[in-house]
Parts: C-alpha cells; sequence; structure tokens
C-alpha cells in the first residue's frame, strides 16, 4: 500500500470525510471522527493549518511541497512531510486512490465504492476496510427461507460485498410473493423461490456463488449435508415453527462454532431486528427460547377459534425489509469489531419506538457451556 | 356511510384473546393484536367471553348464543348484549366480519390488507386499499433511497407514482439502489420498467431532467392536480440530496405548501447515521422552514465559536441496508400520509429521526411550529 513516506511522488493526500476539522485558539487543531465522535487535539504551526485545506486529492505529496511558502527551507518541509505521515497513521488522511489500492477485483471495487468509503469512516484506516472486506467476501452466508424477510437480505448483502450463499427454501412464488417478497415479479409466479432468490442476488454481483436447496428443514434434515460449509447460517423461515428451527439450527452452528442469526419479522414479531448468537459471547438459541417462554408464562391466551390462521397474519414490505436490513448491519458491526448487542429490539409500528428485552445465560445451559 | 352487517362473525385470526383475571364485573381480558403487537383490555362477562371464544366466522350471532346457553337460558337478552358488544369490538379491530376477510384474504396484497386491519374495521379495508391505488406519489430522486421508496409504495399498493430523475444506471449505483444492471440506461426507465413487472397495474408516470428550481417540479404538480387528484392524496418525497437536502427542501417546500399538498423527506445519511423525517403536512405542524429555523438555534458539539474548515467536495460513503432503512420509513411516512386520519397518521409529523449503525437504536427529535415562520407563521408567505 501507498505511504506518503514511502512515495510522496505518487501519494495525493486526501483529507478524509469522515473527519471535521476545527481551527481553535492558538496552533491547536482539533480533528473530529464523525463515526465514532472521538477526537483528536494536535497543536501545529501555522502553514501547516493552511495546508490542510490543500489536502483535496488533486496535488501529490511532492507538487505540495514545491507549494510550501518556505519551499527552500528543508525544516518546513521535514514538517510537513511528518504531519502528513501523522495524519496518515491516525486515519485522518488517505491517498486518493486508496479504494483502486484494495487487493480486490476491479469491477468488485467499481460496485463497491461507496460502501468502501462507508467502511473507512467506520474502520478509519484502509487496513481496515480490507480487513472487514475480505471476511464478508470470503463469507458463505447459510439462509434459511428466502421469504418475506429472508427476500430482502437476498438484496442487501449482494450490494454489501456478500459472494457465497446457500440458500433454503421449499416454496415457490405465488401470487401474494407481490406485497412479501423482494424479488417477486409476475412473471416469476410458479418458480421455485430459491431460484428466483439466485436470479436476484446475480442482478447486482453476476459472478455470485450461489448454491439453492428446494428442501424445507425438518427434524430430520441432515443440517450438514447442506449447511456443512457455511460460514454462518441466517434463520428467516417461520415454518414448521420459528422457535423450533431456531433451536435446531442454532445448536447446529454452536457446535460447528460459527455465528448464528435469528431473524426477526414474523406474525408477532414484524420488525424484530433478530439476533445475533455466538458461542462464548452470547446466549445460545435455547436461552433465548426459555426466556421468552418464561416472560409469557402468565399470559395464556384461549384457543383461537380459528383453526387456520397461517394466511391471516399481517405486515407491510417496509416492516419485513426492516428486519432484514438489521440482520444486515449487525453482521457488518459484528464484522466490524466484533461486537454484538445481545438483547432483543423490537419496532413498535405505531411511533416508531423500540423495546429491548435483556437476554442472559441460563446458569447450567448444556448448549452455552458446552465446550 | 351505514355499517354493512356483521353477519358471520369471528375473532381476526390476528388478534389472540386472553384472559387476565376475574373482576366484579366479569372477566379482564386481553385483546393482543399480533400485527402491530398493541394490547386491548376488556372487561368482559362471563357469558360474553364464552361467546367469543366460538367466534370462528362460521356461525352467526344466534347460533353463537345457542351453543353457548343451550336453550337454558334467556337468549334474546344474551344475543342482544353480543351484538352490541360484536359492535364495539368489531370498531376496535377485533372482530370480523368473515365475508369481509375472505375479500382481503383473496386480494394478492393480502398481508397489507391484515395488516391495515389493525387500524381500520374490516368493513373500511376496501376504501382504504382505494384510497391507496388511487393516490398519487411524486418521488424525487430515485438514486439509492428514491429506488427502495418506489419499490416499497408499489408492493404496498400505491397505484400511481411519479418519479423524477436526470441519471442513468452505473455500476457504483449497486451497492445501494434496486436496479437491475443496465448500464447506461436511464434509472426512470429502468425503474418503471421493473415496478411494472412486480405490478402491472401500477401507473408509473415518469421525468427525466433536473429538478433545478421551484418551477421544475410545479409543472410536475400541475400536471397531476390538473386530473383532478385532491391535494390531500398526493404525497411528495424528497429522496434527493443534490447539491444538499437543503436546497431540494426549499423546492419541495415552496412547491408544496401554497398547495397544501403533504411532503415527506426521506432524509438520507451520514456516516454512520441513517437520517428520516420530517413529514409535513402544511399548516397542520411544523413545516420545513419551521424545522429549519429550530435548527439554526442549536450549535451541535460546542463549536460554534471556532473557524472549521471548510469541504465542498465531500463524497460520503453509503451502505446498503441503511439506505433500506431509510427509505423503509419515508415509504412507510408516505402511506400513512395518504391515509391519514383519524385512525393513522404520520408518525413523523414535526418528527426527525436518527438510525445509530453502532447500537441499532432509534432516536427522535420534535419540532414546533414557528409563529415567525416565514412560510407558514403569523406572517408567513404561504399562510
Ligand atoms: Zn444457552
Ligand atoms: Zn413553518
Amino acid at each position: 500500500m501507498k505511504t506518503p513516506t514511502c512515495s510522496p511522488e505518487t501519494f495525493s493526500p486526501l483529507l478524509r470525510d469522515g473527519v471535521d476539522v476545527y481551527f481553535n485558539q492558538g496552533d491547536e487543531v482539533t480533528f473530529v471522527y464523525l463515526a465514532t465522535r472521538k477526537r483528536l487535539y494536535v497543536a501545529c504551526e501555522g502553514f501547516l493549518q493552511d495546508s490542510l485545506a490543500w489536502l483535496t486529492g488533486r496535488s501529490t505529496l511532492t507538487e505540495l511541497l514545491a507549494r510550501l511558502p518556505q519551499s527552500e527551507n528543508q525544516s518546513a518541509q521535514k514538517k510537513f512531510l511528518s504531519f502528513i505521515d501523522y495524519l496518515f497513521g491516525r486515519g485522518i488522511v488517505v491517498d486518493k486512490d486508496w479504494i483502486n489500492d484494495l487487493p480486490f477485483p476491479p469491477d468488485y471495487l467499481l460496485r463497491l465504492e461507496r460502501h468502501m468509503n462507508f467502511l473507512l469512516d467506520l474502520c478509519g484506516t484502509p487496513d481496515g476496510v480490507v480487513s472487514v472486506q475480505e471476511s464478508v467476501c470470503s463469507c458463505t452466508v447459510g439462509l434459511v427461507g428466502v421469504g418475506a424477510v429472508g427476500g430482502w437480505l437476498c438484496a442487501v448483502l449482494p450490494m454489501m460485498g456478500f459472494g457465497k450463499f446457500i440458500l433454503i427454501d421449499p416454496a415457490v412464488v405465488g401470487p401474494s410473493s407481490l406485497s412479501r417478497h423482494a424479488f417477486h415479479r409476475t412473471d416469476l409466479v410458479g418458480m421455485p423461490k430459491v431460484q428466483a432468490a439466485e436470479a436476484f442476488i446475480k442482478a447486482v454481483d453476476l459472478s455470485a456463488d450461489v448454491r439453492t436447496h428446494q428442501v424445507a428443514v425438518i427434524p430430520e434434515t441432515d443440517l450438514s449435508l447442506i449447511l456443512g460449509d457455511a460460514s454462518i447460517i441466517i434463520n428467516t423461515a417461520d415454518e414448521p415453527y420459528i422457535g423450533h428451527l431456531n433451536i435446531v439450527l442454532g445448536r447446529f452452528a454452536f457446535r460447528k462454532g460459527i455465528p448464528f442469526f435469528a431473524g426477526g419479522g414474523f406474525d408477532a414479531h414484524l420488525g424484530c431486528a433478530g439476533e445475533l448468537l455466538v458461542k462464548g459471547k452470547t446466549p445460545c438459541a435455547d436461552c433465548y427460547s426459555a426466556y421468552f417462554k418464561q416472560a409469557v408464562a402468565d399470559w395464556k391466551p384461549v384457543t383461537h377459534p380459528v383453526h387456520f390462521r397461517r394466511n391471516s397474519f399481517g405486515g407491510l414490505p417496509t416492516l419485513a425489509a426492516f428486519s432484514a436490513f438489521s440482520a444486515a448491519i449487525a453482521l457488518l458491526r459484528y464484522f466490524i469489531d466484533g461486537s454484538i448487542t445481545s438483547d432483543r429490539t423490537e419496532l413498535y409500528f405505531q411511533a416508531y419506538k423500540q423495546e429491548h428485552f435483556k437476554i442472559s445465560k441460563r446458569e447450567n445451559c448444556k448448549f452455552c457451556n458446552h465446550p | 356511510m351505514k355499517t354493512p352487517e356483521l353477519t358471520y362473525p369471528r375473532l381476526r385470526p390476528s388478534v389472540a384473546m386472553a384472559p387476565v383475571h376475574q373482576t366484579v364485573d366479569g372477566i379482564l381480558c386481553d385483546f393482543f393484536m399480533g400485527n402491530t403487537r398493541v394490547n386491548r383490555r376488556f372487561v368482559i362477562q362471563q357469558d360474553l367471553f364464552e361467546c367469543l371464544k366460538l367466534l370462528d366466522g362460521t356461525k352467526n350471532a344466534s347460533d353463537v348464543v345457542n351453543s353457548v346457553v343451550g336453550g337454558k337460558g334467556d337468549c334474546d337478552f344474551l344475543h342482544k348484549k353480543l351484538k352490541s358488544l360484536l359492535h364495539v369490538l368489531r370498531e376496535k379491530n377485533i372482530v370480523e366480519d368473515v365475508k369481509m376477510a375472505e375479500i382481503s384474504e383473496a386480494d394478492p396484497r393480502r398481508r397489507v390488507l391484515s395488516f391495515l386491519g389493525d387500524f381500520f374495521p374490516d368493513y373500511r379495508l376496501v376504501e382504504v386499499q382505494g384510497r391507496l391505488q388511487s393516490a398519487v406519489v411524486i418521488i424525487c430522486g430515485i438514486g439509492g433511497v428514491g429506488s427502495w421508496v418506489a419499490h416499497f409504495l408499489c408492493r404496498s399498493g400505491v397505484g400511481h407514482l411519479v418519479l423524477i430523475d436526470p441519471d442513468v444506471v452505473q455500476p457504483s449505483n449497486l451497492n445501494r439502489s434496486l436496479f437491475p444492471n443496465k448500464f447506461g440506461e436511464k434509472k426512470v426507465a429502468v425503474l418503471s420498467e421493473l415496478l411494472r413487472s412486480i405490478d402491472p397495474h401500477v401507473r408509473v408516470d415518469v421525468q427525466d431532467s433536473k429538478i433545478q428550481g421551484p418551477n421544475d417540479l410545479e409543472k410536475v404538480v400541475e400536471v397531476v392536480l390538473g386530473s383532478s387528484i385532491p391535494p390531500r392524496r398526493i404525497v411528495v418525497v424528497n429522496c434527493a440530496d443534490e447539491p444538499n437536502v437543503d436546497f431540494t427542501n426549499d423546492i419541495i417546500g415552496s412547491v408544496c405548501m401554497p398547495r397544501h399538498i403533504p411532503h415527506v423527506v426521506a432524509g438520507g445519511y451520514n456516516l454512520h447515521l441513517g437520517l428520516m423525517g420530517p413529514t409535513v403536512i402544511p399548516f397542520r405542524g411544523p413545516c420545513l422552514e419551521c424545522v429549519s429555523m429550530s435548527l439554526k438555534k442549536v450549535s451541535p458539539d460546542g463549536f460554534e465559536e471556532v473557524r472549521k474548515l471548510d469541504r465542498p467536495l465531500r463524497k460520503l460513503g453509503s451502505l446498503g441496508p441503511m439506505v433500506g432503512l431509510v427509505s423503509a420509513f419515508a415509504a412507510n411516512e408516505a402511506i400513512r400520509t395518504i391515509l391519514n386520519g383519524d385512525r393513522l397518521q404520520p408518525a413523523l409529523n414535526g418528527q426527525r429521526m436518527e438510525y445509530d449503525f453502532f447500537t441499532g437504536n432509534i432516536k427522535t427529535t420534535g419540532f414546533e411550529r414557528q409563529a415567525n415562520c416565514k412560510w407558514c407563521g403569523h406572517h408567513g408567505i404561504y399562510k
């Protein structure tokens, strides 16, 4: 990677967009990292302060050195160089072509230019961006259920540069997919959902590696056959029963030592952000299930007079999408710094208020504590 | 409008009924609306409670009463009580007529209708759907946010969309916009074709020139008004941020305020923050100028006294799911604005929201209408 000191004749310093600069009294400058609100106070001479306005990426470092007011002055040149090098080290200055220097194929970089800019603001340095995006790139997403929530994940995950998918869903696209599924088009009615979702992914990333299984996950399913090489499993299926499926898939993921995302967004959990479960870091799917079982233990609805109710639950496409977007954001957050918000958040449509549930491990849980 | 007969009543399938405890007047009972997770509580007399447990939509009220009483009690009295209870529960969206429900369930957008059934009684859903179908949403800018908003509205049943954008599809759009990869083609053309493949009945009008001043938007709005659509059935959504949102807000406000057209600011994103709202219903709550005045009063970070380095050519990053999330709320607001009334209102009227990437939390800031607002204040030009 280009650095100011190694290649001043090609390095074009660019003040990163995610940093604000304030000139204080005296010779102090405050740099504010907008993503974290962290501040860095730097004392520097007037000519160095003035030079900050030049860092637009339009001139190379060599050209800028020639522009210094005392360009004949060796010590000013030295100070300027080490100032830029310092800012480079702090993630305040980058080379204007930093994206093109990243170790990814050119068409990938072209498509993900704005994404990389976003990551730079969060990660602080191009090296940080590379390490996050490499884990995104090499991640095989096992997606169980490409329905209301899963469909929107098939839209945003490729947008973020995920390129390997295993899609599992038994159903076909039906007329009522119209208001439910991100990939629905009238000409796709009758097509297996996994196939429609695959085409949807490839519309963003033609070279995506997509494997499809038009099957339901049932108790007899040998998960290692279909999800054996997944690096993460996301469950957005609500059949046969979401709680049960979460437990089956969650246990499998914990045994394999890979992250498991229990998606939200169904029936009484529209707008639920879902939860990322990672062995050793968060409670397991069994603990979650036990928590909610206990939370509603005193609440005993009568048997509903209507027996077949599956088709009668409602939802807006935006709410299923909200669950999908929350899941995608939680994944990226985890890839950036390993952080997980281990509570469940549900969104209430009325005033867009959120409710948080704090869930902890059960003391003697054999799945959380299994070596 | 006369309320249609409730012939075959049923407890809405998405509503759970749970007795809490006995009181002197009967059973305190929860009705939990699964779609919106809203709980309503009523005290129900024991015999009526028994009746409600039988509301499966196959029996009329007298059948239900007969099953409960079994010829042993005062059927007429219970029948009367049940009728008036059902009337109340229907107005509270807990009970529906099975014939009405069958109409909704046969619709390809049955999930949307069932969701709206948490706000509107069964017999109004056809009319509510008609309101969405006959509404016009004008989307200014279909880049990142706008392309998603159009998708969501089309899938939710908004019948007429007007897309305004001068740009062509480029590879670098695909990290955040919902376009097929038809590079070099006009965004409005590509998107309208896609929307029609989702729903062949949706009407999509396009304009592929840039909105540079109020006149450009005025022309579009006048065409819509000219086809005798009332202003309250139109929503303008601002998804344009070039050169910046203040500039485009100014244009949209100055066109919409004098014509009483509601407008939604889709917001956008600033680094790790997704920004949403406000929604403006002209002269009911603060307008965009009121909000802008209030924002100028607060200075962020306590840096008001110091000079800030001017950065005219910023190229901020964007993240697909953050853009989608902002768009989802903009679409919600457009739908709520179309259906604005006593049962459902926009949530961001006078409010702005921030979604934080790092925490997943939503923060809301409220704004008041300003008496000295130059648009809607006492001496405002649009007053
Ligand atoms: Zn556990
Ligand atoms: Zn005002």
